[in-house]
């Protein structure tokens, strides 16, 4: 092969690998970043109507959730285990992403599905425990059920032999956003990553 | 072979014995043992503390923890939560006794299998002392020390 060919050949296989590495990097970097844990819904489902109080004892209803971001979680205060396990790992994501200097912090909602035993006071004491930012809330069960009906959450009131009652419930986390549609969910096991890596690339793509 | 070397060559043969039992952390002589002991406090306004721990059985049998009780509070169960994987719902419900297996660990973390610990006798803040005591069905028992703990929330 006399010299000219040699050098046509050796600038070929370098254009080859510069834009073989220029397509690469390109497809690193431009690569859409998808949420790893939380189903997004293919459309924002508008929640209900629903007239709940909250550890103030104050309304909160739909409109309660306008304007912001929210984690909302379904147990009650007796629950010694999967409750406030969950309640932390959601605070813990919170102060992470404050940490991060994160957009869109998200509030968090306890929604009590034991509001028997789970009044305003008794939720304030229990929600005031987990850090700022958390929101605890209970009422009627008929206002319950437009809650849960509407987002597929499940709780039932379960009798314990010897007396006393525990509740089953859905462990889900929902994520509202700011125009009280329920946007995503996140089912259990999760992580305080899962929420710290997910929340922030749902609202930026909203 | 003169009383005093005997008797010290059979100090010395019970001591590597000893050792050497130590040593194997009782797996020679098959005893189980509690690992890993977490105590969490209740939150305000809630009654139950909640304990997390592994049991590891390491003889040749199957041993059944039938009961754990604990001088610090009046009443202590064994339950479980179960998730239907499918719905996600949690579904605790109490425990007579968990058995484990010969040679396996039986983990009890959130989610899954704990201890609550209801009615202690005196208020208990984080830092108190805790001591466990769990008993099998043959008869056999382990006393574990724990300390309460708050659930790091920062």
């Amino acid at each position: 092969m006399n010299m000219h060919r040699k050098y046509v050949v050796l600038v070929f296989v370098l254009a080859a690998f510069a834009g073989g590495a220029g397509f690469l990097y390109l497809a690193i970097n431009t690569a859409d970043p998808s949420p790893s844990h939380a189903t997004v819904l293919p459309q924002p489902m508008a929640l209900p109507e629903f007239a709940l109080r909250d550890e103030k004892d104050q309304p909160f209803d739909r409109a309660s959730l306008y304007g912001q971001w929210s984690l909302v979680f379904f147990g009650f205060t007796h629950c010694p285990d999967i409750c406030p396990a969950t309640l932390q790992q959601l605070s813990l994501a919170r102060e992470r992403m404050i940490a991060d200097g994160t957009e869109s912090i998200p509030q968090i909602v306890l929604v009590s599905v034991d509001p028997e035993r789970d009044t305003p006071d008794v939720i304030r004491e229990y929600t005031g425990h987990f850090g700022s930012g958390i929101k605890g809330v209970s009422g009627e069960i008929d206002e319950l059920r437009k809650l849960t009906a509407a987002t597929g959450v499940y709780f039932a009131k379960s009798e314990l032999p010897g007396g006393g009652y525990t509740v089953d419930h859905s462990t889900v986390v929902l994520l509202v956003n700011p125009g009280a549609q329920f946007h995503a969910v996140f089912s259990a096991p999760y992580s305080v990553d899962h929420f710290v890596n997910d929340v922030p690339l749902i609202a930026d793509a909203s | 072979m003169h009383p005093d070397r005997f008797a010290a060559i059979g100090t010395v043969v019970v001591a590597l014995v000893c050792t050497l039992v130590t040593a194997c952390g009782g797996e020679l002589s098959g005893i189980p043992s509690i690992e890993n002991v977490t105590v969490y406090g209740p939150p305000p306004a809630s009654k139950a503390s909640v304990a997390y721990f592994e049991i590891h059985n390491p003889g040749e049998r199957s041993i059944v923890l039938s009961k754990v009780s604990s001088p610090q509070y009046g009443q202590v169960e064994i339950h479980e939560t179960r998730m239907d994987g499918d719905s996600g719902i949690a579904r605790m419900r109490r425990l007579a006794s968990v058995t484990i297996e010969p040679g396996n660990r039986a983990a009890f973390l959130a989610g899954g299998r704990h201890l609550m610990l209801m009615q202690p006798y005196k208020r208990l803040a984080a830092g108190s002392p805790l001591t466990l005591e769990f008993q099998f069905a043959n008869g056999s028992g382990i006393v574990v020390s724990a300390v309460l703990q708050n659930r790091t929330i920062q």
